[in-house]
C-alpha cells in the first residue's frame, strides 16, 4: 500500500510543476512552433532546437517522464483514432512485429502515455508465445530496438550530397527534386529504376513492387549479409520446388546439428528454443538428446549433449558420411577416427528413433548440403513429423548474394541511373571484392533511406531518414509466414520515413501516409476485423501453405579440399547481428553469450591453436585472407574446434555514431563473394596487446584461480557446490541424488526470525539451469524494464556493469579438452531471507519486506558498499559514477558536476533519452546501490489493482521481466504460500537447490534446478 | 641536598658510560640525561616554542606536506564533484584504498594513547619523555583516519546519516551494522584521546603561558592554560582525573582497533570472516603505532635537541615494543593460514592459499618482510642504539601494517564464493594521490604541534627527576625511576603516590 | 590513603567572588627553593594551625596530600555515575531507535538483538565516563578561572616552571599580616610576598 500512495503523492507534485508559469510558455511555444518541416533542415543548431523541444514537453509533464503524452498530440495515436478507455498515467499494451532479415518477430509493445517503454514477445503469437497467452518471449535484439528508436544520433533530415557537398534539407525538396527524375524515367525508361533493399516478406512492399513495376521498368534488388539463401536454394533443388522448413523440435527426440544453431542464430529460435525445452527434463517426456557438429561455438551446441568440434570444412564429409549410413546414395566419405566414433552411436539413435528424429544444416553451407540433409530427413521420416515444408514467399528471386553482384557488375556498366537503396548497408557489409561503394558512385542519382547517415548514406547522392520500425505501419511475416501488422507506437520522432512510403512515393500511389499504404493492402478486411488484427498482431491463418513433394535424393556434395592450416568462420554477432545494431548501446554493453565480450569482437582460437601460436587472450593476431588482413584481438574460446577461428561480423563500423563507430574490428574486410562464410587465412601473432573488457574471467588468470575455478564448478556433468548437475540416466537411477547433497535438516538458525516474510504473499523464484541457454534476452529484458545504465568499455573493464541479472557462464572439462561442458546459471539477488546485505548496512537502506522481498531504498543508501562486499553472490550493482549522463564511450575520468549534487541525474540525461524511462522505476543517481527487485513495480502494480478488485492473485498474473522474455521459461516467479503455484512445485521439485545455502545459510528465496543432459557415453569418448 | 642526586647521577655515569640503557640492578637508570634539573627541562621544552625561527629542516618538512595536504584537497574536491568512480574500487571490490587508509591511520593512532595509558598504569614511568609526541600523534592520526569513511560513502554530503540523528525520512541508523560500530568506537577515540591530550597539556601550557613575553600569546596560552596556578588541591584531583582517564582509555584502546576489525570479521567474505581479527588487529595496531612513533620522534630529538629528556633508554624500550608486537602480529599471520587449512572450508583455504600466492602474492611478501623479518635485527643492541636502522625499521612497520590491511581488505574481495564475479582491482592515480595527501595533512598537523606546544610533558618528566622528591620518610621509594622485580614494598607508600599511579 | 585528617579550606573557595574596587590584602605568598624545603614548611604550616591555605608547585609533590590533608576527592564516585549513565544511554538509543520508534526487519535478525548492540553501549560508558572525568575535574577544581590575584606576582610565574609557594590566605583565623610573614620566613621561604586585589 505504501508504493500507492508514494505513487499518488507523485503524481500531485507533477501537476503542481506543471502548472509554474514558465513551463506553461514553454508549452505554448512547443505547439506554437511544431511543423515537422520546421525540423527537417539538420544542423546541430536545429537538433538542439529539436532537444528543446522534447524539453519543454517533458517540463510539462513534469520529470516523470511521460512528458510526450500531449506532444504527439496531433496525429500520434497507437491506434488510428484514440480509444475512448484511454487513462492518463496507466501504460497500454500494442502488439506490432520487427522484421529482420525478412522475417517478422512478433511483439507487445507497452507504451506509457504514449511512449513506449518496454517489447515484449507477443503472448498471442506461435512465434513468440511460450505461456499460452501469458507470456512472449523476444530475443534480445527486438526488446533492445526501443533504444535504437528514440537513439537522438538517428538521421533527422534528407541530406542531398550530389553536389559533392552535405546538404541537409527536407522531404519536399527531396520529392520536388525526384519528381523530375520520376518524369524522365517515365518518358523514356531506359534502364529504369534499380531498386535495393533488405530482405523483406511485406505484403505491402511486394504490393507496392508491383505497382512500381507497373509505372516504369524497374529491377528490384535484394541483399542481406547473412542470408538463408543457401538454405532455400538447396531445398529447392532437392525438392523441384521452393519450400521452407520448419523444425519441431518439441517432437525429436534426437537432434543432429550440423552447425545449425536452431537455438540462437535462427530466424525462428525463439519458437524453437521453446520447443526444445519442451523436449527435454519434464515429467510427459523422455529428455532428448541434440548432437551438434560445429565449426563453431555456438548456443545450440553449448547446451547439445553431444558436442564436436571440427573444421568447417568437414561438416559435408560428416553429412554425406551420415547419408551414407542411413541408407542414402551418398559418396561415404572418410572420416577420422574421432568423427566415426561421434557418428556412430548418433546413427544409432537416429535409426532407433526414426519419425523422431531431425538432422538440421547450418544456412552457411552450401546448397547442396541442404538438400542432402532434406533427403535424410526424408529418408528417416522426419518430414511431416518433426520437419514440416511450407512454401516460400517470392520464390523465382535469386541468391541475396547473386542479386547484389549483379547489381554491382550492372553499376560498373554504368547501367543504372538511378538507384534506390532501401534500408541497409551494403557499402559496409558488402563483400570487399565487389567495392559496391566504389560502383555506387556510377550511379547518377543513388538514394539511400536509413535510420542513420551511415557508410551507405555517404556514398549515396541523396539520404532519407527512414522511419523505425515503432514509428510507422508496416506489415511481415513471421517464420510461418503468418502476417502481422506493424502498428507505430509513436509519431516519427526524427520525420523519417518508411521503405513502403518511399515505394509508393516512386510508384505515384495517391497515399502518402503509412496508415493509409498498409490498410490499402488488406483493403479485403473491414474494420472491425481489421481491429481485431490490431489487437491481436496477427492475421489468423495467414501462413503458408504446406507443401507436399517427394525428395529426390541425388544430391552431391561438392568436392570439400580438406583443409590444413587455419579455416576462418565468419560468424553472426549475438548482438549487433550483421552490424545494424551497432549503435545500439544495450546491446554492445551485452555479453556475448559464449565469450563475455563486451564492446568488441575478437578472434575466437581454441586452446591448442592459441597455445599454438603462444598468445592468450588480448594479444593480438594477424588474420591474412588473400590479399586482406585485419589485426584483432585473440580471445581463447574453450570449445572453439582446433584449426578454426572465428570471426564475428558486424563491428568495426566507421560511421556507428557515437555508440557503434570504431567499436571492433571490421571482419568484412576479409568476406569475398568467394568466400561468405568459411575461408582459409594464415594467422600470426604481432605481439601487440589489447584489452578485452569482458564481463566475467576478465583479468583472471593464473593458473590457481583456473584451477580453483575449475574445482568450484566440477568436472564435467558432475555436480559440484556451485553447479549440481546429473546425466538424465543418473537422474533416473536416482531420482533423490540432489537432495542428498543438502546438508541434511540440520537448523543453522541461532534464533527465530521475526517474521516468516509471507504476509500476504511469499515471493519467490526458481531458475532451471537445464532450460537456460544463455541467450541474455532476459538481461535486456531487465535493462529495459528497471532503466539499467550502461558503464562503457572502460569501465567494464574496472568491473563496474550494471546488469541485474547476469548469465554465468562455466566451461567444465579439462583446458585441453576440445568439447567442454557449457553450463549457463542466470543469477540475479538470491532475495536471502537472512540477507547478509541487511545487517551490515547502516542506514537500514536495504531491507526485508513481509514478502520476503530484500528491498532496496534507493533515496536512503549512502553508498558504502558494504552491502555489495557481504553478498556472497556478489549481485549488487553500484553507482560508481552518474552513468546516465556520462558518455559510455570515452569517459575514462568524467567531468566534475558543479551543481547541487542530487539534481545530477535530472539535469544531464538527454530529453529523448528519459522518454524511455520506464516512469514505475526509480532512476537511481551516482552514489547508490542497485539490484534485482523482482520486479518489485510490476507485483505492486498486479497486487494492488486485484486488491482494488478484491479478487484473488493467480499464480503466473505477475511476471518478472525477466521471467516473461525468457523463451525456454527457465525462470519462474511466483508465491511460495500457494502450494499449487509453480514456484511452490519448482522449490519442492527433486533437483531444486539454492545456491551457497549450505555454507551460509542464507536461506534465498531464489532456488535452482539441477541440470539434466543426455549425453551419449559413447560419443563423448 | 641538589648535590645528592647529581652525585648519584655521576656514579651512574662512571658505572655505565653516560649510557642510560642499562638494567644493571644495581643501579637506577635516570630517565632524564645531562644532569637536567626543573628549570633546565623547561628550558629544553619551552626552547622550542620560542625560539624565534625554527630549524630549517622544518620549513622544509611544512613545505612538503602542505603541498601534499593541497594535493589532499584537490583529489577529495574531483572525488565529491564526480563520484567514487575516480578511484579503482570495482564490482566485488566494494571497499580499497578508502577503507585500507582509514584502517592504517585508526591504527597508527593507537600508540599514543597506549603509551599515555596503558604504560602509565604499569607504572613505565619512561613513557612521559614520548606520550605527548605519541598522543598528538594519536589525534593526527585519528582525525586523518576519520576522513576516510566519509568521503569513501557513494553521496558524502549523506554521511551524516551514520549519525543518530533524526532525519527528513524519520529513519535511524541501523545498529547492528559495524559501521555503526565504527562510529562510536572512533568517534570516543578521537573524543578521549584529545582530552587526554588536553589535560595533560594544560599545566605545560600554563607554563608557556607564564614563561611567554608578548601579550597576544599570554593571551592565547592563558586562555589554553584554564588559570592553572599548581595548586596542590588542583594536582591531586589532577592526577585523579588523569589516572581514571587512563584506567578508561586503556580497554577504550583495545575496543577501537577489535570494533574496526569487525568490519570485516563480522562480515562473512573469506579472508574477511576471522574471529583471530580483534587481538590481531590490536597487536597490528599497537606495532603500526609504534612504528609511527620511532619514524618520528628520531627526527624530532634530533631537530630539537630533546636528547636528554627522549634518552637513548626511550628508543631501547620502544624499540623492544616494537619487536614483541611484531612477532605478535607474525604469530596472528600463521595462526590465519593454519585456521583456514585446519577449518576445511573449501573457500576459506582457498582465499589464504591465494593470498600468498595468487597475484598479489608480491604484496603478501612486502607485508611478511616488513612486519615479521625486518624488526628481528633489533634483537641486537647496536641495532637499538643506532637511530639510522631504528628510523628504517620504524618506516617498515608504516609500510607492512598499511599493505596488511590492502591484503586483507580489497584482496580478499577479488575471489570469493562464485568465480563468476572474480575480479582484480588496481588503484587509480586519484587513490595514489590521495593516500600520498592524507601523510601531508598528518604532517602538516605535526610539524605545527612541534612549532607551538609542548612537545614533552615538562610537568611529568619533572617528577621523574630524582630532585622531585622531598627526603626523609618517603626517599627509599621515591628514588625508584624505573620498575623493578626485586623492589620490596615501602609500608609509608599508602600515601597517593603521583606519578604513578 | 590518610583520610582520618581534618579538612582544611581551599582558599580559592573563599577569595572568589571578592568584589572591591580599591586594593585590599588577600594573602601572603611564601616562596621556596626546593621540593623538600616546601614539603618541611607546609608540615609546619599545618602545625602551626593554619586552615585557609595552599601549597602551589610546578608539578605533584609527592605526598603533599597527606602533608597539607587534603581529602580524596569524590571524582572516582562521579565516573562512576557518568558510566552507567552511558551504558544505559547506549542501549537506550539502539532499543528506541531500532526496536521501538522505527524497527525494520533486516537480516531475519530479532528487533531486539544485544549481542549487535553490546559494542556501543560499551562505547557510550567509556565516553561518558571519560567526560565525567575531565570536566568533573575541572568543575571540582573551578577551572577554567583566567583571573586570580596570585597571577600579578612575578615571582608566582616560576610556579610553573621550578619554583615552589606556600599560600596563606588574609582570610585565615590565625591570619595576620606581620607574623604570618615571619612565620613563613622562619619556616624557610626565600622571600614572601603579600598579593593584594
Amino acid at each position: 500500500m505504501k508504493h500507492h500512495s508514494a505513487q499518488r503523492e507523485y503524481w500531485r507534485s507533477l501537476e503542481h510543476l506543471a502548472n509554474t508559469p514558465e513551463i506553461q510558455q514553454s508549452a505554448s511555444a512547443e505547439f506554437a512552433s511544431y511543423e515537422p518541416d520546421g525540423m527537417l533542415s539538420m544542423s546541430s543548431l536545429t537538433r538542439r532546437r529539436f532537444m528543446k523541444l522534447m524539453g519543454a514537453s517533458m517540463a510539462l509533464a513534469g520529470l516523470s517522464l511521460n512528458g510526450c503524452r500531449r506532444w504527439p498530440e496531433a496525429k500520434l495515436a497507437p491506434y488510428t483514432s484514440t480509444p475512448p478507455n484511454r487513462i492518463p498515467g496507466i501504460p497500454e499494451q500494442y502488439a506490432t512485429m520487427m522484421e529482420l532479415g525478412g522475417v517478422g518477430s512478433p511483439l507487445l509493445v507497452t507504451s506509457y502515455d504514449g511512449r513506449p517503454i518496454k517489447i515484449e514477445g507477443n503472448p498471442t503469437h506461435p512465434f513468440s508465445e511460450t505461456v499460452k497467452g501469458r507470456s512472449g518471449a523476444a530475443d534480445a535484439i527486438a526488446q533492445a530496438s526501443i533504444l535504437e528508436m528514440y537513439d537522438p544520433d538517428r538521421s533527422k533530415a534528407v541530406i542531398n550530397r550530389s553536389g559533392g557537398n552535405e546538404i541537409a534539407t527536407d522531404w519536399d525538396h527531396f520529392t520536388s527534386a525526384m519528381s523530375s527524375t520520376i518524369d524522365s524515367l517515365t518518358a523514356s525508361p531506359g534502364s529504369g529504376l534499380a531498386i535495393l533493399c533488405e530482405a523483406t516478406a511485406s505484403l505491402t512492399t511486394t504490393r507496392l513492387k508491383a505497382a512500381l513495376a507497373k509505372r516504369f521498368p524497374t529491377a528490384f534488388y535484394e541483399y542481406e549479409a547473412l542470408s538463408r539463401d543457401n538454405e532455400r536454394v538447396g531445398i529447392k533443388s532437392a525438392l523441384g520446388q521452393p519450400a521452407r522448413q520448419v523444425l519441431h523440435l518439441d517432437k525429436a527426440a534426437v537432434v543432429v546439428l550440423l552447425d545449425a544453431d536452431p537455438l540462437g542464430a535462427h530466424p525462428a529460435h525463439v519458437r524453437y528454443a521453446g520447443d526444445w525445452v519442451k523436449h527435454r527434463p519434464n515429467k510427459e517426456k523422455e529428455t532428448s538428446r541434440v548432437y551438434a557438429i560445429e565449426s563453431a561455438m555456438t548456443i545450440s551446441g553449448s547446451v547439445a549433449d553431444c558436442r564436436m568440434g571440427v573444421r568447417p570444412s568437414r561438416v559435408g564429409a560428416i553429412l554425406s558420411a551420415i547419408a551414407a549410413q542411413v541408407g542414402l546414395a551418398a559418396a561415404a566419405a572418410s572420416l577420422t577416427a574421432e568423427e566415426e566414433a561421434f557418428i556412430k552411436p548418433l546413427i544409432a539413435d537416429l535409426s532407433a528413433n526414426s519419425g523422431k528424429s531431425l538432422v538440421a544444416v547450418g544456412p552457411h553451407h552450401p546448397a547442396e548440403m541442404h538438400a542432402m540433409a532434406l533427403a535424410i530427413n526424408d529418408k528417416i521420416g522426419a518430414i511431416g513429423s518433426t520437419l514440416t515444408l511450407l512454401e516460400e514467399p517470392n520464390a523465382d528471386r535469386p541468391h541475396h548474394f547473386d542479386s547484389l553482384a549483379d547489381l554491382t557488375k550492372k553499376l560498373k556498366a554504368k547501367q543504372i541511373d538511378t538507384l534506390v537503396i532501401l534500408g541497409g548497408n551494403p557499402a559496409y557489409d558488402a563483400p570487399t571484392d565487389l567495392d559496391f561503394a566504389g560502383a555506387l558512385k556510377n550511379a547518377k542519382t543513388s538514394i539511400h533511406l536509413s535510420l542513420y547517415d551511415n557508410e551507405t548514406s555517404h556514398a549515396c547522392t541523396w539520404h532519407v531518414p527512414r522511419a523505425h520500425y515503432l514509428e510507422a505501419w508496416g506489415d511481415a511475416r513471421a517464420w510461418d509466414g503468418t502476417v502481422s501488422i506493424c502498428q507505430p507506437l509513436i509519431e516519427p520522432l526524427y520525420n523519417g520515413k518508411s521503405s513502403d512510403q518511399m515505394l509508393a512515393f516512386f510508384a505515384g500511389e495517391p497515399e502518402t501516409e503509412s496508415d493509409a499504404i498498409v490498410r490499402k493492402t488488406f483493403a479485403d478486411i473491414d474494420d472491425l476485423a481489421w481491429r481485431r488484427v490490431l489487437n491481436d498482431g496477427l492475421v489468423k491463418d495467414s501462413g503458408f501453405k504446406k507443401v507436399s513433394a517427394t525428395i529426390n535424393s541425388s544430391a552431391a556434395l561438392p568436392a570439400a579440399g580438406g583443409q590444413s592450416g587455419y579455416e576462418v568462420r565468419f560468424l553472426q554477432d549475438s548482438k549487433l547481428y550483421d552490424g545494424r545494431f551497432a549503435t545500439s548501446g544495450w546491446l554492445q554493453e551485452l555479453p556475448d553469450p559464449l565469450s563475455k565480450i563486451v564492446w568488441d569482437n575478437a578472434v575466437l582460437v581454441s586452446p591448442r591453436d592459441a597455445a599454438g601460436l603462444g598468445v592468450g587472450v588480448g594479444d593480438m593476431l594477424k588474420v591474412t585472407v588473400g590479399g586482406a588482413s585485419v589485426e584483432m584481438p585473440a580471445f581463447v574460446l574453450p570449445g572453439q574446434p582446433v584449426g578454426v577461428i572465428g570471426l564475428a561480423l558486424g563491428y568495426g563500423r566507421t560511421m556507428g555514431e557515437h555508440i557503434g563507430s570504431d567499436v571492433g574490428v571490421n571482419t568484412y574486410a576479409l568476406r569475398t563473394t568467394g568466400a561468405m562464410y568459411f575461408t582459409s587465412a594464415q594467422v600470426t601473432a604481432t605481439g601487440a596487446y589489447y584489452d578485452l573488457a569482458t564481463t566475467q574471467d576478465h583479468h583472471l588468470f593464473d593458473q590457481l584461480g583456473i584451477q580453483e575455478r575449475q574445482a568450484r564448478v566440477g568436472e564435467k556433468h558432475k555436480s559440484a557446490e556451485i553447479i549440481r548437475e546429473a546425466t538424465a540416466a543418473e537422474y533416473k537411477r536416482d531420482p533423490q541424488l540432489f537432495q542428498r547433497n543438502e546438508e541434511g535438516g540440520i537448523s543453522l538458525q541461532l534464533y527465530e526470525p521475526p517474521r516468516r516474510f509471507n504476509d500476504p504473499h511469499a515471493w519467490g523464484m526458481a531458475i532451471d539451469l537445464s532450460r537456460c541457454i544463455g541467450c541474455h534476452a532476459c538481461v535486456i529484458a531487465c535493462q529495459a524494464e528497471n532503466n539499467v545504465p550502461i558503464v562503457g568499455r572502460d569501465n567494464v573493464l574496472k568491473s563496474r556493469q550494471m546488469h541485474w541479472i547476469r548469465i554465468d557462464r562455466y566451461f567444465k572439462g579439462d583446458a585441453e579438452d576440445p568439447n567442454p561442458e557449457v553450463v549457463f546459471q542466470p543469477v540475479a539477488c538470491q532475495q536471502c531471507e537472512n540477507a547478509p546485505c541487511e545487517e551490515v548496512c547502516p542506514v537500514g537502506a536495504t531491507t526485508h519486506d513481509t514478502e520476503g522481498l530484500n528491498v532496496m531504498v534507493y533515496n536512503r543508501c549512502v553508498g558504502t558498499r558494504y552491502c555489495s562486499n557481504n553478498c556472497p553472490y556478489k549481485v549488487r550493482r553500484f553507482n560508481y559514477l552518474d552513468w546516465h549522463s556520462q558518455d559510455p564511450r570515452h569517459d575514462k575520468y568524467p567531468k566534475p558536476w558543479l551543481g547541487l549534487p542530487d539534481t545530477q541525474q535530472i539535469e544531464t540525461v538527454p530529453m529523448v533519452e528519459r522518454m524511455m524511462y520506464n516512469p514505475e522505476v526509480t532512476v537511481r543517481m551516482r552514489g547508490v546501490m542497485e539490484k534485482c527487485t523482482f520486479c518489485i513495480q510490476r507485483i505492486h502494480n498486479t497486487t494492488i489493482a486485484k486488491r482494488a478488485r478484491g479478487e484473488e492473485l493467480k499464480d503466473g498474473e505477475i511476471m518478472t521481466a525477466c521471467q516473461q522474455s525468457c523463451p525456454t521459461q527457465a525462470i519462474v516467479f511466483g508465491d511460495l504460500n500457494d502450494a499449487n503455484s509453480k514456484v511452490s512445485k519448482w522449490h519442492q521439485d527433486k533437483r531444486a537447490y539454492s545456491l551457497l545455502d549450505a555454507d551460509l545459510n542464507t536461506k534465498p528465496r531464489n532456488r535452482y534446478l539441477a541440470k539434466i543432459s543426455n549425453p551419449n557415453d559413447e560419443a563423448n569418448g | 641536598m641538589a648535590s645528592v642526586p647529581t652525585t648519584e647521577f655521576i656514579r651512574i655515569a662512571e658505572q655505565t658510560e653516560g649510557d642510560n640503557t642499562t638494567d644493571d640492578p644495581r643501579f637506577r637508570a635516570p630517565l632524564v640525561t645531562g644532569g637536567k634539573n626543573f628549570a633546565a627541562v623547561t628550558e629544553t621544552v619551552a626552547n622550542i616554542a620560542e625560539r624565534p625561527a625554527p630549524p630549517q629542516a622544518w620549513y622544509v618538512a611544512m613545505g612538503v606536506s602542505l603541498a601534499l595536504l593541497g594535493l589532499l584537497g584537490a583529489m577529495v574536491g574531483y572525488l565529491i564533484l564526480t563520484g567514487v568512480g575516480v578511484w579503482g574500487n570495482n564490482q566485488p571490490v566494494g571497499w580499497a584504498f578508502g577503507i585500507v587508509n582509514f584502517v592504517f591511520w585508526v591504527g597508527i593512532g593507537h600508540a599514543g594513547t597506549l603509551i599515555s595509558a596503558i604504560l602509565y598504569l604499569f607504572r613505565q614511568n619512561w613513557r612521559t619523555g614520548i606520550n605527548r609526541l605519541a598522543e598528538a600523534m594519536t589525534i593526527f592520526a585519528v582525525i586523518c583516519a576519520a576522513l576516510f569513511p566519509g568521503i569513501h560513502v557513494g553521496r558524502p554530503w549523506l554521511a551524516y546519516w551514520l549519525f543518530p540523528i533524526p532525519d527528513q525520512m524519520n529513519l535511524w541508523p541501523q545498529f547492528r551494522s559495524p559501521l555503526m560500530w565504527d562510529v562510536f568506537a572512533v568517534g570516543t577515540y578521537a573524543t578521549v584521546s584529545l582530552l587526554f591530550w588536553y589535560v595533560g597539556m594544560v599545566p605545560d601550557i600554563a607554563t608557556f603561558r607564564d614563561r611567554s613575553k608578548s601579550k597576544i600569546k599570554q593571551v592565547v596560552y592563558g586562555i589554553f592554560a584554564l588559570g592553572w596556578n599548581g595548586s596542590s588541591r588542583h594536582w591531586h584531583r589532577y592526577e585523579r582525573a588523569y589516572l581514571l582517564l587512563a584506567a578508561i582509555a586503556t580497554p577504550l584502546v583495545l575496543s577501537v582497533h577489535s570494533t574496526v576489525s569487525f568490519d570485516m570479521a563480522v562480515s562473512q567474505i573469506p579472508g574477511w570472516h576471522t574471529t583471530v581479527f580483534p587481538p590481531y588487529f590490536v597487536a597490528g595496531a599497537i606495532y603500526g603505532g609504534f612504528a609511527m612513533v620511532i619514524f618520528l620522534v628520531v627526527p624530532a630529538r634530533e631537530l630539537f635537541g630533546l636528547k636528554d629528556i627522549i634518552t637513548k633508554r626511550h628508543m631501547d624500550n620502544m624499540a623492544k615494543i616494537t619487536m614483541a608486537t611484531s612477532m605478535m602480529v607474525g604469530y596472528s599471520y600463521m595462526t590465519e593460514f593454519f585456521i583456514a587449512g585446519y577449518s576445511g572450508d573449501r573457500n576459506e583455504a582457498f582465499t589464504f592459499h591465494n593470498r600468498a600466492l595468487g597475484p598479489y602474492c608480491w604484496s603478501w611478501c612486502v607485508m611478511f618482510f616488513c612486519n615479521v623479518v625486518a624488526p628481528q635485527v633489533l634483537w641486537s643492541k647496536k641495532c637499538r642504539m643506532n637511530m639510522w636502522i631504528m628510523w628504517v625499521v620504524g618506516i617498515c612497520g608504516n609500510v607492512g601494517m598499511w599493505f596488511e590491511r590492502f591484503e586483507i581488505i580489497p584482496e580478499s574481495l577479488t575471489r570469493d564464493f562464485l568465480p563468476s564475479s572474480w575480479h582484480a582491482y588496481w588503484p587509480t592515480w586519484v587513490d595514489l594521490c590521495t593516500l600520498a595527501g592524507s601523510f601531508g595533512l598528518f604532517m602538516t598537523l605535526f610539524l605545527l604541534f612541534c612549532r607551538y606546544l609542548p612537545t614533552v610533558a615538562m610537568a611529568e618528566v619533572k617528577t621523574m627527576l630524582p630532585e622531585a622528591h622531598a627526603h626523609g620518610a618517603h626517599s627509599a621509594d621515591e628514588k625508584r625511576t624505573d620498575y623493578r622485580p626485586d623492589e620490596h614494598h615501602d609500608p609509608d607508600t599508602d600515601a597517593p603516590r603521583f606519578a604513578n599511579r | 590513603m590518610t583520610t582520618d585528617l581534618k579538612e582544611t579550606h581551599d582558599p580559592h573557595e573563599e577569595t572568589n567572588g571578592v568584589e572591591s574596587t580599591e586594593p585590599m590584602l588577600t594573602g601572603l605568598l611564601g616562596e621556596f627553593a626546593d621540593v623538600t624545603g616546601v614539603v618541611e614548611a607546609a608540615r609546619k604550616t599545618r602545625s602551626a594551625g593554619y586552615k585557609v591555605w595552599d601549597v602551589h608547585s610546578p608539578f605533584p609533590i609527592h605526598g603533599i596530600d597527606a602533608v597539607i590533608g587534603i581529602r580524596p576527592t569524590i571524582l572516582p564516585w562521579l565516573v562512576l555515575i557518568g558510566g552507567v549513565t552511558g551504558a544505559s544511554c547506549g542501549f537506550l538509543l539502539q532499543w528506541f531507535c531500532n526496536t521501538f520508534d522505527y524497527p525494520i526487519l533486516v537480516s531475519a535478525k530479532p528487533m531486539l538483538s544485544l549481542p549487535a548492540d553490546v559494542p556501543i553501549i560499551f562505547e557510550c560508558a567509556v565516553l561518558f565516563s571519560a567526560l565525567t572525568a575531565v570536566f568533573g575535574m575541572l568543575a571540582l577544581n573551578r577551572l577554567p578561572l583566567l583571573y586570580n590575584p596570585l597571577f600579578k606576582s612575578a615571582h608566582f610565574r616560576r610556579v610553573t616552571n621550578d619554583r615552589f609557594f606556600i599560600w596563606i590566605d588574609a582570610s585565615d583565623a590565625k591570619f595576620d599580616e606581620k607574623s604570618t610573614a615571619e612565620f613563613l620566613s622562619s619556616a624557610g621561604a626565600t622571600g614572601v610576598e603579600r598579593i593584594e586585589d
